[in-house]
Parts: C-alpha cells; sequence; structure tokens
C-alpha cells in the first residue's frame, strides 16, 4: 500500500523550493545501519513502497526496517492536452521532500554486509545520491 | 572515572561571520555552561577530533584548560555536526562540580548479542530500543557506558530500566518501565502476502504485474 496521509487540512499546496541542509532527522535513531540522502529533490509514495519492498525482499524478513520519510506534499497535474486555466489540476501523487542529510531508512537485527545489500537494492529505487551509514560512524 | 583534558580559549566574538571564519582557521566554537554561568569558547578541531576518538561514543569528564591556567570539569553535553561533511560545527560544554550529583545520559550497550537464545534457537531479531538512559551520578562515580547482557534473553522477553543491575553512586532517571531491548519474534510471510507484495513491487518499478501479463496473452491467443 502506497503511503499517503489520512487527513489533510489543505488539500492541494505550492510547489514551494527545496532550500538547505536537513537540520532535523539527519542521524540514526532507531536502526544501526541506513541510508542517506547527498542530494535534494522529493520522493513519492512509490518509490518510498518499492525500497520497502526491496529491502524487506532482500533481508528476507529477518531484519526490522524503519521508513524515516512519510509523503506529506501533494503535487498535483493538469490532464494531458488541457487548456492552460480553469484552476490547479487534480492530486496526482504524494511525495516526500528530501534535503541533502535525510536519514531514508533505517535496518537492525540483521549484519552488515546483509544491511548493506539491502539498503543498496533500496537506493536503486530513489531518485537521489545516498551513502551507507553506520552506528559506528 | 575517565578523565580526558582539552585546551580551550575564551572567545569574546559571537555571530554566525565569526564563527565561520574560526571553522575556516580550524578552531570549533563552543559554549562552556553550568554553575549559573556561561561563557563562549574556542577549541581546537584537531584537539577535539582525538578527544572524540578517545572517548569513542562512552562518557567521560572533560578538564578544561582556558589561556589562564584555570580549570573547569565538564561533560561534552551536545556536538552539532554537518549533516553531509560530518565535521563538528559546535560544542556544548556542560560544567559539573567535583563531589556534586548531576544530570547526564550515558549509552547503553549490549553484551552477548551473539549467545542470545531467542535469536540462536527461535531465530528472534534483537531490537534495541533504547540507546542512550539518563542517569544522576558525581563526577567520581560516572560510568562510561551503561552494558546490558542479552544472553539470556528469549523471544517475546524484554529487559527494563528496573531490571538493569544497580552502579555504585548510579541512579536512573528514566521511567522504570521503560524497555531497553526486547527479542522479537521472527516474522513469517504467508503466500498470499508474499504474492501481494511481489505485484506491489512490480507497480512500483513501473511494470506489469505477472497476473496480468499471462491474462493478455491468453487474450491474444483467444483472438488469433
Amino acid at each position: 500500500m502506497a503511503l499517503l496521509p489520512s487527513r489533510t487540512k489543505y488539500r492541494k499546496v505550492h510547489t514551494g523550493r527545496i532550500y538547505g541542509k536537513a537540520q532535523t532527522c539527519n542521524a540514526l535513531a532507531f536502526g544501526d545501519f541506513g541510508i542517506q540522502s547527498l542530494t535534494r529533490g522529493r520522493m513519492t509514495s512509490q518509490q518510498i513502497e518499492a525500497a520497502r519492498v526491496a529491502m524487506t525482499r532482500s533481508l528476507k524478513r529477518k531484519g526490522k526496517v524503519w521508513i524515516r520519510v512519510f509523503p506529506h506534499k501533494p503535487v498535483t497535474k493538469k490532464p494531458a492536452e488541457t487548456r492552460m486555466g480553469k484552476g490547479k489540476g487534480s492530486v496526482e501523487k504524494w511525495v516526500a521532500v528530501i534535503r541533502p542529510g535525510t536519514m531514508l531508512f533505517e535496518i537492525a537485527g540483521c549484519s552488515a554486509t546483509a544491511a548493506r545489500e539491502a539498503l543498496r537494492l533500496a537506493d536503486t529505487k530513489l531518485p537521489f545520491h545516498c551513502r551507507f551509514v553506520t552506528r559506528e560512524d | 572515572m575517565q578523565q580526558f583534558k582539552l585546551n580551550i580559549e575564551t572567545r569574546e566574538n559571537t555571530g554566525r561571520g565569526v564563527a565561520r571564519r574560526l571553522r575556516a582557521s580550524g578552531k570549533i566554537p563552543a559554549s562552556l555552561y553550568g554553575q549559573g554561568k556561561a561563557r563562549s569558547i574556542t577549541v581546537t578541531a584537531v584537539d577535539f577530533r582525538d578527544l572524540n576518538r578517545d572517548l569513542a561514543g562512552g562518557t567521560a569528564i572533560v578538564e578544561l584548560t582556558d589561556e589562564k591556567g584555570e580549570t573547569a570539569l565538564s561533560l561534552v553535553q551536545s556536538v552539532q555536526r554537518d549533516a553531509i561533511k560530518g565535521s563538528v560545527d559546535h560544542i556544548d560544554f556542560q560544567e559539573v562540580e567535583r563531589g556534586h550529583s548531576f544530570n547526564t545520559h550515558v549509552s547503553v550497550h549490549l553484551v552477548g548479542e551473539a549467545d542470545c537464545i531467542g535469536v540462536k534457537h527461535d531465530g528472534g531479531v534483537i531490537d534495541h530500543k533504547t540507546h542512550q538512559i539518563d542517569i544522576r551520578c558525581r563526577p567520581s562515580n560516572l560510568p562510561e557506558h551503561v552494558e546490558v547482557d542479552v544472553s539470556n534473553l528469549a523471544v517475546g522477553d524484554a529487559i527494563h530500566i528496573r531490571d538493569l543491575a544497580a552502579l555504585e553512586g548510579v541512579e536512573f532517571l528514566g521511567e522504570p518501565a521503560q524497555v531497553l531491548v526486547s527479542c522479537q519474534p521472527p516474522t513469517v510471510a504467508t503466500a498470499a502476502e508474499e504474492e501481494a507484495e511481489a505485484e506491489a513491487a512490480a507497480v512500483a518499478a513501473d511494470e506489469v504485474p505477472a497476473s496480468k501479463v499471462k491474462a493478455d496473452d491468453e487474450s491474444d491467443a483467444d483472438e488469433k
């Protein structure tokens, strides 16, 4: 199931800009291994789900996975071949805003080798450059 | 009790520009507070890197010596780091007084993970829930870290703060029922769950699910 908020105050929001580095959620909080974004961008709920599935399948249900990001932001799109105007388009997807340094996923309860491979597979689903981090770092 | 030494310089100027120039010149802006007073100081980045390596994630008393030769016992309360570069941006030192109790937090280390009964025999997963706990003690009784033995932990069991062995002169401040570490049972996937996950993975990767491909092939064959 793709992630999306159960209830929001406003249906549509402005595009916004992604400034600065991650000031919070930039360190390991739950697990022993994780991946941290090195660039900025948006992560859709489909990408989060694809990464989660890749990790759980790689770990063969041995470890524990934490998803540290949530897609709070609605992104709208106008239908194809539509004239401009007539208001903002309808919500097409939900995205998480990612700044450099954001911890995306964390893993515990498995070996470093298994965690590295699972997070590498998750990284292939994401539109960011990420790095593998451990608690020893 | 481990005790380390670090040289500091008193800093008169404050602000973003001053802090940036200090970092560029190989120094780290820091604050020293406690005992009802606070002051801005500077630490050499190389000295702090060596201290951090010696601390190795543990908690210890650091004796700070300024340019006048005055000393102060302190704890490294917090370290602000750049999220990408990992370089230290700012350090908070909390001054403590010899013979007086103070509050701090120490890391929780697990011992005997490889011999854990739940993991070895039942395939459980150790869930380390609390990595740091709050304590109250005197400088002389400050432990480097708190060790928790998990070798006898079975699946479904948990170790709480109340289960910790008493340390001399150390009071654990957290909620007694707070879980430090537990052994979770292994998750077993049913065939239906696995199928649903495979389909979700295919959809997420913008691929056509295997079941649909098969159905399309069949319909093509029917048309022929």
